[in-house]
């Protein structure tokens, strides 16, 4: 199978990138706030994350040139075990990416439900580790 | 709206009503946190003004900045908390479509007030982690 098609592993290490300049995690308490697992309008099947087999943790903080970003580090395990799936989708605009996939059950439809809410908040609980920031370099 | 609100946590009553006489309204303890929450709110006014001016500080990879109006909106509603003597949230922060959250936690609650994109207001009060209220301000 082409790599990043392969089904998410249980033990697998997944990445979620949060830019630094929305306050979404604070250092200072080591707290993250619900919008860092907030659905976007334009989410439509799932908001993104990374995986670990394919991408470090600085390849998975990159973003906006001059930007830095902080990352969640969270498992697969915990995602589905907390009522989530989590699907690869290599498939982006503009290519082929193995690392992206996707939780889909938060989405652009569900964005304001309370269920989604709530999965944020488990999100936020099930979270190992928040680590960076990292910037990304000035084109 | 402010019946509604007064019925919040986030915007609780001021401390000196816990001990609900006049003569303790102007103990100098109550006076130095309302002093304190005032210029707290003045800061987080201060910072939604810069970000009414310079939407770029709010505008990143996966987040869209808020708009003059929904700006607006939150700068009002702030002065209007500010002006009632409410306890301040913690941080004030975009949320990834172009509304804002002021959000405030507390002995294990955590409370927003959320300015969606599209003008509305909700208010949302996790307890332990679980969502305990909801509610369109």
């Amino acid at each position: 199978m082409e790599a990043g098609y392969e089904p998410i592993a249980d033990d697998e290490i997944i990445y979620r990138r949060v830019p630094e300049s929305t306050g979404w995690y604070d250092p200072a308490s080591q707290t993250l706030s619900l919008p860092a697992f907030a659905p976007r309008k334009d989410d439509i099947s799932g908001i993104s994350v990374s995986r670990a087999k394919y991408k470090t943790i600085e390849q998975a903080a990159q973003g906006r040139p001059g930007k830095s970003y902080y990352v969640a580090v969270l498992k697969a395990a915990d995602i589905r075990q907390a009522g989530m799936a989590i699907e690869p989708r290599p498939e982006i605009p503009g290519g082929i990416d193995p690392s992206h996939a996707e939780i889909t059950d938060l989405n652009a439809a569900n964005r304001k439900e309370d269920m989604t809410l709530e999965r944020q908040q488990r999100l936020v609980e099930l979270c190992l580790e928040v680590k960076g920031p990292y910037h990304t370099a000035a084109e | 709206m402010l019946d509604i609100i007064n019925q919040r946590s986030l915007i609780s009553p001021p401390m000196e009503t816990a001990v609900d006489t006049g003569a303790d309204r102007d103990l100098p303890a109550t006076s130095d946190t309302r002093s304190r929450w005032r210029t707290d709110w003045q800061n987080l006014i201060d910072q939604l003004t810069k970000w009414l001016q310079n939407p770029e500080l709010v505008e990143d990879e996966g987040v869209d900045p808020p708009s003059t109006t929904i700006l607006r909106l939150a700068i009002d509603y702030a002065e209007r908390f500010r002006d009632e003597g409410f306890p301040p949230p913690g941080k004030i922060m975009p949320d990834p479509d172009g509304g804002i959250i002021f959000e405030r936690r507390h002995n294990g609650t955590r409370e927003e007030f959320h300015f969606w994109d599209d003008g509305s207001i909700e208010y949302v009060l996790f307890s332990g982690g679980r969502l305990v209220e909801r509610c369109e301000v």
